[in-house]
């Protein structure tokens, strides 16, 4: 089914911080319209595994190629490749010093280069599809978590991104508010927006992913299809971790 | 007029005879804190945004590691020399020594704004520096993640931030420049003490001149603090925000109720 070249390319990804093997041997493909959801436990190394694909970690050794394109060489321009990897982080992050209209176009503007009047177009795009639009003239510190979020899901698609990379993104919010924010990203997936998303929803990861990747103490310890993840685990380590979800 | 006897007579005598001069001193005295304060607020954040530059990589160039070692060595020796002697030494040594060594004829006036600014650069710059970082990582994380680059995070994102959060700092310090520029009377600048203690030598009437003079200080410092905290709210913007419907009109807010009276509050 899939004829197109990977959009991105993780090969013998290693990271170590200090004498701690965070992340050891990774390797994984994405390709467009992909939805991945990487899940374990806490520690097992996902979140770095995220941080390193835009390079906000600097992996150990291995090798990222983005349309085949190492990011690692010389000539590779770091900024217009962040460019197109949009990151929504756990903690939302929204600039505090700016109002949420201004969250979205400060990147169109500064990074992109485009006029004001296409950065707030592209900026009220997006804030509609996340249903944030009325808020433009909010501070972040004025909304709740989940609104601050789909800002922050905005903020990223401004940006008009290939792969949008999802940190625990409703790690930090209350089960009302994890709704809204799932809500969101489930549309997002439906339209065929390439994501790569960290998450412990494991319902929302069965029903959205096309591709689940299992992580246990920095190496993918499974990988396949939501239906062989969830319901035919068969490394000893998967089944005893979705366990304690669905005895939950 | 009689000769005046008591406290209150001689205050009203010397209130009199010498406002205005007392006046030419406040004048003085204001123009070195706020010019002094605000030169020193721009050498603070150059040499605070400097000093957090991160460091080269173990694979930069040893070239450019060296440049970085040495320029953080000047900044640091700076802040400690100007933090660690007092400000009237250093007008003394500034004003005299320029004549001396270098042959430099610069005005009592000119030393003096030299010396504010250059000592409230130095307090400054750590001020900055603190302000920096204590903005969260994930601020500058989610700049770089946009793809902005380092000096773009800076100025679109972390300074804003930081002038806001050390806004209270810089207060303090145009006060404390209120006060401390009277040091400068050893070199010979005009300012608010020199006067008092030049009036003062006229009637040998000590306590009277100083007791006007201070409240006159008083009056110029309680001002300075009152506008700071106005210009902090009026940067904190407001309170509230409006929801609009941006589709509907795209120019901005919706119609709502009318808009409070502005008023000015200091406290």
């Amino acid at each position: 089914m899939v004829t197109d070249a990977p959009i991105l390319k993780v090969q013998h990804l290693s990271k170590r911080f200090g004498d701690h093997q965070v992340l050891q041997d990774i390797d994984f493909e994405t390709y467009p319209r992909n939805v991945i959801c990487i899940i374990g436990a806490s520690g097992s190394g996902k979140s770095t595994l995220l941080r390193c694909i835009n390079l906000l970690e600097t992996p150990t050794s291995g090798e990222i190629l983005f349309h085949n394109g190492s990011i690692f060489s010389g000539g590779f321009n770091l900024s217009t490749y962040r460019a197109h990897v949009g990151m929504v982080f756990q903690s939302f992050n929204l600039f505090h010093n700016m109002t949420v209209l201004q969250n979205c176009m400060v990147g169109t503007r500064k990074v992109l280069k485009k006029n004001k009047e296409e950065a707030h177009d592209v900026a009220i795009k997006y804030l509609t599809k996340v249903g944030m639009a009325p808020y433009i003239n909010a501070k972040p510190a004025q909304l709740s978590g989940g609104q601050q979020q789909r800002v922050a899901i905005a903020r990223a698609l401004a940006m008009e991104p290939e792969i949008l990379l999802f940190d625990e993104p409703t790690s930090a919010l209350d089960p009302q508010m994890v709704g809204e924010v799932l809500e969101v990203m489930r549309s997002l997936a439906q339209e065929g927006l390439t994501m790569i998303i960290v998450t412990h929803e494991m319902a929302f990861a069965k029903d959205v992913s096309s591709r689940v990747i299992f992580m246990d103490q920095g190496v993918i310890a499974e990988e396949g299809s939501p239906s062989q993840i969830f319901e035919n685990p068969e490394n000893e380590r998967t089944k005893e971790f979705l366990s304690r979800f669905i005895n939950r | 007029m009689a000769s005046p006897t008591t406290f209150m007579e001689w205050v009203v005598f010397l209130l009199h005879k010498y406002l205005s001069f007392f006046l030419q001193g406040c004048e003085i005295t204001l123009v070195l804190a706020l010019v002094g304060t605000l030169l020193g607020c721009v050498i603070g954040l150059l040499v605070g945004v400097l000093r957090t530059v991160p460091a080269p990589g173990p694979k930069a160039n040893p070239a450019i590691k060296a440049l970085y070692r040495l320029m953080q060595f000047i900044l640091l020796a700076y802040i400690e020399i100007f933090r660690g002697t007092p400000m009237m030494v250093q007008a003394m040594v500034v004003y005299y020594g320029s004549m001396q060594v270098f042959n430099l004829n610069m005005s009592p006036m000119f030393a003096g704004f030299l010396v504010v600014s250059i000592n409230t650069g130095a307090y400054m710059a750590e001020t900055v520096r603190g302000g920096i970082e204590s903005i969260d990582a994930g601020q500058t994380e989610a700049a770089k993640a946009i793809g902005m680059t380092h000096w773009q995070t800076m100025a679109c994102v972390i300074m804003p931030q930081t002038i806001r959060n050390i806004l209270p700092q810089i207060g303090n310090n145009l006060i404390i420049n209120i006060k401390d520029t009277s040091v400068l009377n050893v070199i010979s600048v005009t300012e608010l003490y020199f006067n008092g203690k030049s009036a003062a030598g006229i009637y040998y009437r000590y306590f009277e001149v100083y007791f006007l003079i201070s409240i006159l200080y008083f009056i110029m410092t309680f001002a300075c603090a009152r506008l700071l905290r106005w210009a902090e709210r009026k940067i904190d913007g407001s309170g509230y925000y409006q929801l609009v419907d941006p589709l509907a009109d795209p120019t901005g807010t919706l119609p709502t109720k009318k808009k409070a009276k502005g008023v000015m509050r200091l406290w």
